[in-house]
């Protein structure tokens, strides 16, 4: 009897299927093209070297123009000497503005500096 | 770093070949109030990313693939299409047109030139190519037909030649504003009369709806995402419209931009505020209503006057040519230098603009830096920087003042 009612619901179950199928396979399917541009590849640069500690070393702590960084960077200069008083911050902001490049402030940052903090904040 | 940028940087450092620059965030925002409090809670982290031994994966060199990038992006019913696309961020949240090979066949039908032609090496904010068929991509997306496809190529190029790519993701909501001239407009369908700013016309929506996909799709802007407008910006949307040529007292936009009157061009401007739009007065008192308005756009690098063609006609007939109105708004939009000087973004960008030039523009004269509080300073640089057009349904004597400067405009017809 538990067998008949077994196959009875696997019968039903399979002819529900069939008739629901034939329904799903008659949405249309179609390949949407990707919109995005090509991406192309980027040359990574590897992270300079970390330094073992910053006693006696130059950090240059960089405005580059972004209104709230005038008020950040001294604090953080302040804040950085406090708890490394040996350390040698150079603050330098960027001359022109934010959208602008400035490569000799970074040719500075290569030459004389150690490490760099860039400061961003609005 | 201000947590308001943390997004953007990621996606700045992985452009720049540094996915794995080393950041702190410090949560936004920073005020005089809490900048010391900020700064001592984050400098334990940045002596750690200064001093912490670097690991394998920020010692690597080499060149990657930012992402696989697949011809077919999906496989599916029309639902999953848009499913696909809304979660890959790939829309302005509207649903699309789906772009399917046939659709954009169908698009592609609107230019003489090869799919796989390049429209531009690097747009921007990422530096993305596209090529025609991208664009038909995207201009399906938008809803657009083929006869505005040399529009929508125009379109890219001139988004690529302005100085636009900081301002598509800037916090302050800037946007964009496509103005076609010449028969194009007319062979495209697009609205220079009634509501020519707002809805109802296909062509002035999608087009405009497909500038939006561009930034997108083709540069990487994602809202909400790198796109960190604060407040955002409806004009975002969808902005473009065509000048109202036949009813305009003066010559249309594109001959004053260099391009002849039988040309067909689309001009891209940036910037994002409509000011005011008062009515009933007409000659120079709707002149002087307007220099009370010009003064107060920010960053006056340049604004747009969108008259109606009524108001152009009564000016026009009271003697104005479209140089004397420039002139004469360049010439009665004053301030005094204090009061310039507090206007928004004048430490940070007009000064640096003065010093040095932002974008490669010359703007004010370097007197502005040293001139007496109470000397009255011309606001804008020159009257060139004052845009005039004509668009409008001459239901009102009416105009509008538009943040929106840098016009950058381009050829569509080398795009047929």
């Amino acid at each position: 009897m538990k067998r008949e009612k077994f196959f009875s619901i696997f019968w039903g179950l399979f002819l529900v299927t069939l008739m629901v199928l034939p329904l799903r396979a008659q949405e249309p399917v179609y390949e949407a093209l990707n919109p995005r541009g090509i991406p192309p590849g980027i040359k990574t640069t590897p992270l300079s070297p970390r330094l073992a500690d910053l006693r006696n070393k130059v950090v240059y702590n960089i405005n580059i123009g972004k209104p709230a960084a005038d008020l950040l960077c001294p604090e953080l200069e302040r804040a950085l000497k406090e708890a490394i008083p040996e350390v040698n911050i150079v603050y330098r902001k960027k001359q022109l503005s934010f959208l602008t490049d400035e490569p000799n402030l970074w040719k500075e940052v290569a030459e004389k500096g150690s490490a760099a903090i860039i400061s961003i904040a609005d | 770093m201000d947590s308001a940028f943390t997004d953007i940087a990621q996606v700045a450092a992985e452009k720049e070949g540094m996915p794995f620059a080393r950041r702190v965030i410090i949560p936004h925002e920073v005020q005089e109030e809490n900048a010391k409090a900020k700064a001592k809670a984050a400098v334990r982290e940045i002596i750690d990313a200064l001093t912490r031994p670097l690991a394998e994966k920020e010692k690597e060199e080499g060149v990657i693939k930012l992402e696989e990038h697949a011809r077919i992006a999906i496989r599916g019913t029309l639902s999953d299409i848009q499913e696909f696309f809304q979660k890959s961020r790939w829309t302005d949240g509207l649903p699309i047109i789906p772009p399917t090979e046939k659709n954009v066949r169908e698009m592609l039908r609107g230019t003489s030139h090869s799919p796989d032609e390049i429209v531009v090496e690097k747009f921007l904010p990422e530096p993305w190519k596209v090529t025609v068929e991208k664009v038909a991509i995207n201009g399906v997306m938008a809803g657009c037909k083929p006869e505005q496809m040399p529009i929508l190529l125009a379109m890219v190029e001139a988004l690529s030649k302005g100085p636009f790519g900081a301002s598509a993701r800037s916090t302050t909501s800037f946007t964009f504003m496509a103005v076609v001239n010449g028969p194009a407009a007319v062979r495209a369908g697009m609205n220079s009369g009634i509501n020519a700013l707002g809805p109802g016309n296909p062509a002035n929506a999608s087009v405009g709806r497909a500038l939006t996909l561009f930034l997108t799709n083709l540069g990487g802007s994602w809202p909400g995402l790198n796109d960190t407008s604060s407040i955002g910006n409806p004009t975002k949307y969808s902005f473009a419209f065509a000048e109202n040529e036949g009813r305009s007292p003066w010559d249309p936009f594109h001959v004053g931009q260099g391009f002849k009157k039988n040309e067909s061009t689309v001009s891209v401007f940036v910037g994002g505020w409509y000011l005011n739009s008062p009515g009933w007065v007409t000659g120079k008192d709707v002149l002087y209503d307007i220099c009370r308005e010009l003064k107060y756009v920010p960053l006056p690098w340049g604004a747009t006057v969108i008259f109606d063609p009524t108001t152009a006609r009564l000016l026009s007939e009271a003697g104005f040519s479209k140089k004397d109105i420039q002139r004469f708004l360049w010439e009665n939009t004053t301030m005094p230098a204090r009061e310039f000087r507090k206007g928004w973004g004048y430490d940070v960008l007009v000064v640096p603009s003065i010093k040095g030039g932002i974008y490669g523009k010359k703007t004010w004269p370097e007197s502005y830096l040293t001139a007496s509080e109470d000397t009255l300073l011309k606001v804008y640089i020159n009257p060139d920087a004052i845009n005039i057009l004509v668009v409008g349904g001459e239901t009102y004597l009416h105009y509008e003042v538009w943040k929106m400067a840098f016009p950058t405009t381009v050829s569509v017809d080398k795009w047929n």
